[in-house]
């Protein structure tokens, strides 16, 4: 089997982890007492991480050729005298030269010279439905960001507002959120209220998008323009990732009861689908067999592309399949919550 | 000389010491010494507001500094600035 490296974003600090089916190395913590919300690289391919802290607000880090963290000279931030606050950073991504980053109280930036300064994009971040937007429990914030760089559309999706798309490459943004169901309904701003918590996306089929909400799953074909429901096979409607794995084509998402309680009946299973959305089933055999009662934030399950999988629990254990979600290790480790993770493989 | 006192999280953050050596004669000359030398650290001491972020305390030679106006307060030849962040948690040392 191929190495795999996973990078876990928690509340306490990044932790690495670098190997392959039941064995694993931990390497060195980073940040410890900072909240690591988001990872990403930069235009020469160095890995990039996002700090955020209840004290010290927040801000992105670059890993250097020699393995040192530094952190960049001008983070996001908005403006003195604006009245809103940067409290995080939840997505990093790089679309060709462009950085782009998520935040709450909820807005984009972007930078175009690998992150040296980032401005802020005011056709989102000024949106005239603004003044409507409103949070949800984990606040007001942008965090999942999608592009489809060869026709300049981009899909974000904010809490709770919905998604929005640009046609423009992020210069202009509307709502397209049809046939999901609202969690903050105001009759004044009848195109936002929806609480998207994650979006994947086929690249070769950038219009086909499936999308988790606090109300249900939903997969669109049309970029947005329509959506609807795929839930069949699902124990629950609510949950936070929804993950894509582009060489099997299966979808994953985790199911869980809600703010009530967590984990579906105490067990602790991503569902797939292998037919596009259309329904699902548990996936795989090696989780834990034991009660488990625990959840899986928004940027706390993710993919390579290539049959890795890694998921990672409020609880603070790690999880990982290398075939696509058919079987999964369960890492020796217990951690801070786990609010992010990224993997590569070597 | 002034010195000031780093948190721990900002120390490490900076890759410096906890306790620096700067050249001032009151408490905002301190802060903005530090900031010179190390400006990475403004974002984490400052918000939006324009002044330290809700959880940061600030002590010049013992005393508190709750607003702008102060930060004229005089620091001695061996005086000491000291930040702070709000107590939480359980370490001996914040």
């Amino acid at each position: 089997m191929e190495m795999v490296r996973i990078a876990i974003g928690t509340v306490k600090g990044a932790f690495f982890a670098e190997g392959s089916g039941d064995r694993w190395e931990f390497g060195e913590p980073a940040f410890p007492g900072w909240e690591v919300t988001a990872f990403g690289s930069d235009s020469d391919g160095n890995p990039l991480l996002a700090t955020g802290s209840s004290w010290y607000g927040t801000s992105i880090h670059r890993r250097g050729d020699d393995g040192a963290w530094s952190q960049l000279p001008e983070g996001p931030a908005y403006p003195e005298g604006l009245g809103r606050k940067l409290n995080q950073i939840w997505t990093l991504e790089r679309f060709g030269d462009e950085l782009w980053a998520g935040v709450d109280e909820a807005g984009l930036f972007k930078s175009s010279d690998n992150g040296e300064k980032w401005e802020a994009v005011e056709g989102l971040n000024e949106h005239p439905t603004r003044e409507h937007w409103q949070p949800g429990f984990g606040g007001l914030c942008a965090h999942r960001l999608l592009s489809d760089e060869e026709h300049r559309r981009m899909w974000v999706g904010i809490s709770a507002v919905g998604v929005f798309r640009s046609e423009d490459g992020g210069e202009t943004w509307a709502p397209f959120n049809e046939g999901v169901e609202k969690a903050a309904p105001d009759e004044r701003a009848p195109d936002i209220g929806f609480c998207v918590h994650g979006l994947a996306a086929d690249p070769a089929q950038p219009d086909t998008i499936w999308r988790q909400d606090h109300m249900g799953v939903y997969r669109t074909a049309d970029g947005g323009d329509h959506w609807e429901r795929i839930e069949e096979g699902l124990p629950a409607t609510f949950g936070f990732p929804v993950v894509r794995d582009a060489g099997s084509g299966r979808i994953f998402v985790m199911p869980l009861e809600g703010g009530e309680n967590r984990t579906t009946g105490g067990r602790l299973s991503p569902y797939l689908s292998t037919d596009g959305g259309d329904s699902w089933q548990p996936a795989g055999k090696g989780l834990p067999e034991y009660p488990v009662y625990t959840g899986v934030l928004r940027g706390a399950m993710v993919g390579d592309g290539a049959g890795t999988i890694a998921f990672g629990t409020t609880a603070g254990t790690l999880h990982v399949s290398e075939d696509a979600g058919d079987s999964w290790f369960n890492l020796d480790l217990t951690l801070p919550r786990i609010l992010a993770v990224a993997v590569e493989t070597a | 000389m002034a010195h000031v006192r780093l948190p721990r999280m900002l120390a490490d953050l900076a890759g410096v010491d906890r306790t620096l050596e700067v050249e001032a004669t009151n408490a905002g000359e301190v802060v903005s010494a530090l900031l010179e030398r190390h400006p990475e650290l403004r974002v984490h001491l400052f918000d939006e507001s324009g002044w330290l972020r809700p959880n940061v305390l600030l002590f010049a030679d013992g005393e508190g500094i709750r607003d702008r106006e102060q930060l004229d307060r005089p620091v001695g030849p061996e005086g000491e600035v000291v930040i702070l962040q709000s107590v939480a948690g359980g370490a001996p040392e914040a």
